[in-house]
């Protein structure tokens, strides 16, 4: 079914609502003919303890998007359009200094490196503190006290004696537990947690992802959650955006994501994981394919080498995220939007 | 039933721990401990549990690439240890794939070149024999012929997992060791590659061990079902049983730690938790593995380790390693914990 009406423009949450907003960001490498655009007019909002999953696949642009926002890119990358705004405040052209007050207090990352990045020749407790210690002016006696309360705060069994323990002698679920009392040590408004469970065995992540959305709750949080897994968001995330090749390609309310994707890509990847379920001998049927290379942008709808439900002019232009079925409420990046009646039909029924 | 292709009977591994500069032995690594099960010709076996418990190991040994401290391996009816000193060298018939296949490929040499390599080695072709049998192995993998030409950092993972697995498949092995092999892989690419994985082992009779941390894949394709942790196998036995109704409240707070993608049920379902941490491997207690963790411990599970049985009225071929499973107020807690895991 082809779609005449005008589409109404994506509506993320109004302003007043979001604590924290990426609109319109574009992140680059390299210069002029040497350019690679890995991040393209993404827009994303999170209202006041609100959790918001971010998904896709690897290298479709979620790390970047979150570093640029924290002013966190690496030498060579750099934002090419957009604002970032905490509280109605444009991020993007303050200070390093300024933002290094507003990454302590304002938001805070927990990188999906922060595993192995933890210092392995300084004590967990000396790690925690410093910070409080250099940018909170905490005195020495006060940020012990802090970290002692954040480590109980995170499920750090003895955590008095537990401040003397290097990153080695924890196990990899307690590291995690100790990067987010960090995480949280200056009470930001938002929380930005980068894969935190990947790297985890699933019963410590499962008991990570508790413990993460708690403390969301009792802080009053927005928490930002990036994933690969949709199980993990599902959990979770009141929200879903979700990513392919730097752009956001649909967002929507975590239920009817679930329930009616409208996005052939979140389509197929959902088939994919409830084909797990079947028997041995049924054949799986995934995702033809490769996702796309950044160095090499497909003309149009970056989906369609992959797509099923491809036409002419997916090849020719690229869609824009917009919805003009459900009153703006769940935008997707879609010339074609194939399942669009279902989505209607089913949203207030089926539970996938 | 006939004879199984692959049969471990109590096979133990340990490790030396060193200390100090000399580099005395200090102490042992437990890291697989009397593990016995047997993999039927032409299925798999999925061998899950978590960081440290073993699956690496108990891969290797199977293959010859462990010491053996106690127990034997048995592949294809032949002894693992009385092979190995008849050839002095890993059996043909049995091969390992691994998670990082880039860490596993030679930088410096072409795709086409690592598989020639393979086929020279073992003596299967060679010369322009061999660049045949390469251009064939690419077509058995789904991948294009040119890519013989590339190294492997200008491939993605999932080709780099698709190149490991031609050349596991060049020396045409009977049994194939996959370490993780879908584990760092997207969503998408993982579906390919296990799809290809079920269609070589159609074609050709192939049997597998799977070794995995992700429990809905294994589901997928995996026959039966080994649980290990800290070394020891908690339970074994039919896929479908062991996902529909675990008997060991290990296996039971793994399966209902896996998300759901589906939210309703995701965050209600009940759970069945894990207290505290892991097993020390280099200083086994004695009684059950799991004790530190469980729920249902009590005095005997700290002093008896607890046997592989099964369960009265149930599959007999489905066996838990548990004191109390038989108990109805265990039975309850994991049936609730299950209903909600499947559902
Ligand atoms: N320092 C860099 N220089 C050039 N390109 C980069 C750099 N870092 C990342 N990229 C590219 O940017 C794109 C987006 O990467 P990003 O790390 O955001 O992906 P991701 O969605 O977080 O993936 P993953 O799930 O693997 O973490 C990728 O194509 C990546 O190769
Ligand atoms: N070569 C080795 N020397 C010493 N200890 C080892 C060696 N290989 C493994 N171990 C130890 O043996 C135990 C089992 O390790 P193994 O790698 O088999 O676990 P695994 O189940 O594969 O874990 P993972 O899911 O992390 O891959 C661990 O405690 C590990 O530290
Ligand atoms: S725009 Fe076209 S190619 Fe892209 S997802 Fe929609 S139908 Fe598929
Ligand atoms: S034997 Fe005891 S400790 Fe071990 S799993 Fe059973 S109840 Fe738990
Ligand atoms: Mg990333
Ligand atoms: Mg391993």
């Amino acid at each position: 079914m082809m779609m005449f009406t005008k589409p109404h423009p994506a509506q993320t949450i109004r302003s007043s609502d979001a604590v924290f907003e990426v609109k319109d960001l574009g992140v680059a490498y390299g210069r002029d003919a040497a350019s690679v655009q890995v991040v393209n007019d993404v827009s994303l909002s999170v209202g006041r303890g609100e959790a918001l999953g971010v998904v896709g696949e690897s290298g479709c642009g979620k790390s970047q998007t979150m570093l640029a926002a924290l002013g966190l890119l690496p030498r060579g990358g750099r934002i090419t359009s957009g604002q970032v705004l905490l509280e109605g405040r444009n991020l993007v052209d303050l200070s390093p200094r300024e933002m290094r007050a507003v990454r302590g207090s304002g938001i805070a990352l927990i990188s999906q490196d922060a595993l192995t990045s933890l210092n392995p020749a300084m004590t967990i407790g000396t790690q925690m503190a410093e910070p409080m210690i250099h940018y909170g002016g905490m005195s020495r006696s006060a940020a012990r006290t802090r970290c002692i309360e954040l480590l109980d705060l995170v499920g750090i069994p003895g955590a008095a004696t537990r401040l003397a323990s290097y990153p080695h002698e924890l196990s990899g679920g307690m590291r995690q537990r100790a990067l987010i009392a960090m995480a949280i040590s200056a009470n930001p408004k938002v929380l930005i947690a980068d894969e935190p469970t990947t790297a985890l065995d699933v019963t410590t992540q499962s008991q990570i992802l508790r413990l993460i959305d708690s403390l969301r709750k009792e802080l009053g949080m927005a928490l930002i959650l990036i994933t690969h897994d949709l199980g993990v968001v599902a959990g979770v995330a009141d929200r879903v955006a979700v990513l392919y090749a730097g752009r956001v390609v649909e967002t929507a309310e975590t239920e009817t994501l679930f329930a009616s994707p409208r996005h052939p890509y979140t389509k197929a990847l959902l088939d994919t994981i409830s084909q797990l379920e079947d028997e041995v001998s049924e054949r799986l049927n995934p995702i033809p394919g490769l996702p796309p290379d950044p160095r090499n942008p497909v003309q149009g709808c970056p989906f369609n080498p992959r797509c099923d439900y491809v036409r002419d002019v997916c090849r020719a232009e690229l869609p824009a995220l917009a919805d003009s079925v459900e009153g703006g409420r769940h935008p997707v990046r879609c010339h074609v939007d194939p399942f669009v009646g279902l989505s209607l039909t089913m949203a207030s029924g089926g539970a996938r | 039933m006939s004879a199984p292709a692959i049969q471990l009977k109590d096979v133990s591994v340990r490790f030396p721990i060193r200390k100090g500069i000399l580099r005395r032995v200090a102490g042992e690594v437990h890291a697989v401990d009397s593990v016995s099960f047997d993999i039927a010709e032409g299925e798999t076996v999925g061998l899950v549990g978590e960081s440290g418990s073993g699956k690496s190991t108990t891969g290797r040994a199977l293959i010859g690439l462990a010491p053996l401290a106690g127990g034997t391996v048995e592949c294809f009816g032949r002894d693992l240890r009385a092979l190995r000193q008849a050839h002095g060298a890993l059996p043909r018939m049995s091969q390992i794939v691994f998670q990082d296949p880039y860490a596993s490929l030679n930088p410096r040499m072409t795709i086409g070149e690592t598989l020639k390599e393979v086929l020279e080695v073992h003596e299967l072709a060679k010369g322009h024999d061999a660049d045949q049998r390469v251009g064939r192995l690419l077509d058995d993998v789904g991948l294009r012929r040119d890519l013989a030409e590339r190294y492997p950092h200008a491939l993605s993972g999932g080709q780099r997992q698709r190149v490991a697995i031609a050349r596991a498949l060049a020396i045409e092995p009977k049994f194939i060791v996959l370490d993780e092999v879908v584990s760092a892989l997207d969503v998408s690419i993982q579906g390919q590659i296990v799809n290809l994985l079920q269609d070589l082992q159609q074609d050709r009779g192939l049997t597998y061990l799977f070794i995995t941390h992700d429990l809905s894949i294994v589901r997928h394709v995996s026959h039966s079902i080994v649980v290990m942790y800290g070394g020891q196998i908690m339970e074994k036995g039919p896929r479908k049983s062991i996902f529909s109704a675990p008997l060991h409240p290990y296996t039971s707070a793994l399966l209902s730690a896996v998300p759901v993608p589906n939210p309703r049920i995701e965050r209600m379902r009940p759970r069945i938790d894990v207290r505290s941490e892991p097993p020390d491997p280099s200083a086994p207690l004695p009684g059950c593995r799991f004790q530190k963790s469980c729920l249902f411990a009590t005095e005997i599970c700290r002093t008896s380790r607890p046997q592989l049985r099964s369960m009265t009225g149930r599959d007999p071929d489905h066996l838990a390693a548990c004191h109390h499973m038989q108990e109805p107020h265990v039975r309850e807690a994991l049936s609730r914990a299950a209903q909600g895991a499947v559902s």
